[in-house]
């Protein structure tokens, strides 16, 4: 098995990126692949690029109170182009009474503050 | 051995090896177990610490602090429409408050109206106010001549957003030179506050800074023109020498600026507001802040020969930070929160924008809101720590801390001095380096544990037994009225006005020989849009109308 491919993105207006960043940082150190797109992207860039780029893993960053938007665009975009089988991750301020509908959407995993890179790690290279 | 014996095994374990850490926390500087006289020899009480009030301002800028008055008890409001953040401001005025502090949403800290055609995030983080009409609903019950209200958006809407509420002042007949209250106005940060526009044009971000600042020295003397930030920055896990070092940096290319234009620093550093981070870690919290008021005091002396006491004195506003806080059982910031703002008063803050204990998790709900303004009540009037100035002063343990934060801190300001000043150390992409660096550390400390925070990497209970909190939900609705009254506001405004006030506003913009404030004021009055205006100037400046390049200037500019 070569190395995990993980896409790393934010979408829309939503600036919070020290999270995201600080991620792809130590995921790269730690030898994964990271194709990392940063700010300001649609969710059909997002997309595109992990179809192009045959991630093994989406992890998306939201910290702008609009997850629900994020998420649904997100995974219906991946359902459109057949490639619904790309696990998603969501990192963010996220309250917990709504993970269990984010779940049941297709979200694999949400990870909050305070989450550890191990945790994180397991799950890029699991899902 | 039973699940029982083995629990209170546990206990006896703990007791046996819990000690204190052997490092001033984040500082990381390892401290020795106790301070004595000998190890501030070096202090020279006038020289060093003046009484409050005194040259250079270590122990307070006010010979009797709180007696004199306390800080300013502000809470961060801004959701939904103008209306909705009205009305949390109303209740927590009931409640408390002695300022007000008020925030804009993402489309507003783009410059960008609510009805571009890729908007989002309306309403859901801050309020917008696309053109004077939501700044008038939003303003309609305040008293602006006698409540000071605090703005915290950057340059460039920065300058809309101060026009909007001068502009409800001088309807409302009110003299502007008794207004009070703060813009943020300070660009150079945008990049890492993570609300800034997504794009970077220092020329005109700084010709506005400037022109805002400018406005102020002559109008509006009791009014904070800009607030230089170090609290995004300590979001990147800095310590408070690698924060201080920053911003005073950041503040200096700013006076620089006014300086250029020929203004006087002794009516130039008054002027000078900063905004920072209060984090838990109390003493060194304190000694930072005590040594950001002697350093700014010599900076302003020694570097820029100011004659003014005045000038010197260093003022500031913190929030508690954001990144001490954790989603896990959500109570418990309660705790950190009282340590932050403990930390502010005994480093003589001069006002605090409080933090509701669910910021990890939601935007404060009616309750948290309430109880993080109650955190700084209590340490008000209820614990007694605010009716000495400086009451940490002659701490050994606190002025050594002072004296290397001091040291640290000037060390940090020749580094970026010697990556070309703090524009350069941007342009480089050095600094955006260095913060990454500090969030990887961060990161590794708390994985290893290294860092404690309790109930997260350590004690920390299954997720099922954790309460989970109240969430403050937006209405739906909301996006749809703010849009609702955009398209009124447009449809009823006298568009010939609008078009002869932009056009102005493009033809000085394009000169840039005078100040712009006037001419936005002019703009702001005849309806013209935040987008509008906006797009105007950045036309004028040789930019795209539209910083997300889908709309077109509907203007026609000569």
């Amino acid at each position: 098995m070569g190395k995990r491919r993980v896409l790393l993105a934010k979408i829309g207006w939503d600036g919070h990126d020290i999270g995201i960043r600080t991620i792809a940082r130590m995921l790269r150190d730690m030898g994964l692949e990271v194709i990392y797109l940063g700010l300001y992207n649609t969710a059909e860039m997002v997309v595109t690029a992990a179809i192009q780029e045959d991630v093994d893993v989406i992890g998306l960053s939201i910290l702008s109170g609009d997850y629900f938007g994020v998420i649904r665009s997100v995974l219906e975009g991946l359902k459109q182009k057949g490639a619904e089988k790309i696990p998603v991750i969501v990192g963010g301020v996220i309250p917990r009474q709504d993970v269990p509908l984010l779940e049941r959407m297709g979200v694999k995993k949400i990870f909050r503050q305070g989450a550890s890179l191990p945790s994180i790690l397991e799950a890029i290279n699991t899902l | 051995m039973s699940r029982s014996e083995s629990v209170f095994k546990d206990v006896e374990q703990r007791y046996k090896e819990q000690k204190a850490r052997d490092v001033a926390s984040k500082l990381g500087l390892p401290v020795k177990e106790v301070y004595g006289p000998h190890d501030i020899d070096f202090l020279d009480y006038r020289q060093d610490s003046g009484d409050p009030g005194e040259y250079p301002f270590t122990r307070g800028i006010h010979p009797n602090m709180y007696r004199g008055r306390l800080w300013t008890m502000r809470e961060l409001v801004g959701f939904g429409t103008p209306a909705d953040t009205a009305r949390r401001i109303k209740e927590l005025a009931r409640e408390g408050l002695t300022g007000l502090d008020i925030s804009s949403d993402t489309c507003t800290y783009f410059g960008l109206d609510t009805d571009h055609p890729l908007a989002e995030g309306i309403t859901y983080r801050g309020v917008a106010t696309s053109t004077l009409k939501d700044m008038e609903v939003l303003l309609e019950d305040i008293p602006l001549q006698d409540v000071s209200v605090v703005f915290p958006i950057s340059t460039p809407p920065a300058a809309i957003v101060f026009a909007q509420y001068v502009t409800v002042a001088q309807k409302r007949g009110l003299d502007i030179s008794k207004l009070r209250g703060t813009i943020q106005n300070e660009p150079l940060k945008g990049r890492y506050s993570t609300f800034g526009p997504p794009t970077e044009h220092f020329d005109l971000d700084m010709k506005l800074a400037g022109d805002v600042i400018e406005y102020c020295i002559k109008y509006m003397p009791l009014w904070n023109p800009i607030n230089v930030q170090g609290a995004c920055f300590s979001t990147y896990y800095l310590t408070e020498p690698e924060t201080l070092g920053i911003v005073f940096s950041i503040a200096m290319v700013h006076i620089n600026e006014a300086l250029r234009r020929g203004l006087d620093i002794d009516s130039v550093a008054p002027r000078f507001a900063f905004f920072m981070s209060s984090h838990l870690n109390l003493f060194e919290q304190v000694a930072s802040f005590r040594a950001a008021r002697r350093i700014w005091a010599k900076i302003i002396k020694e570097r820029y020969k100011a004659k003014s006491a005045r000038s010197c004195m260093w003022r500031f506003s913190v929030m508690g930070a954001g990144h001490d806080l954790y989603p896990q059982e959500v109570t418990n910031n309660i705790v950190r929160i009282t340590l932050q703002t403990l930390a502010a008063v005994m480093g003589g803050v001069q006002s605090i924008q409080g933090v509701a204990h669910d910021e990890p998790v939601s935007l404060p709900t009616r309750k948290s809101h309430r109880t993080a303004l109650r955190i700084q009540q209590i340490v008000a009037f209820e614990s007694g720590v605010a009716t000495v100035a400086d009451p940490l002063g002659g701490s050994y343990y606190v002025e050594y801390l002072t004296r290397r934060t001091e040291e640290m801190t000037f060390k940090m300001i020749k580094q970026i001095e010697e990556k070309g000043g703090i524009l350069g150390a941007i342009e480089s992409g050095w600094l955006d380096g260095y913060l990454e660096e500090s969030c990887i550390r961060h990161q590794q400390k708390l994985d290893s544990g290294e860092e404690p925070v309790v109930g997260v990497n350590q004690l920390r209970i299954p997720e099922e037994n954790d309460e989970v909190p109240e969430v403050h939900r937006i209405s739906e609705y909301a996006p749809l009225e703010e849009l609702d009254r955009l398209r009124e506001t447009k449809a009823s405004r006298n568009y010939e006005k609008v078009k002869e006030a932009v056009d102005i506003l493009y033809r000085k913009a394009k000169e840039r020989k005078e100040n712009l404030i006037p001419f936005i004021l002019e703009a702001v009055k005849a309806y013209a849009t935040t987008g509008e205006i906006f797009g105007t100037i950045q036309m004028a400046f040789g930019y795209d109308y539209d910083c997300l390049k889908v709309l077109k200037s509907p203007f026609q500019f000569a």
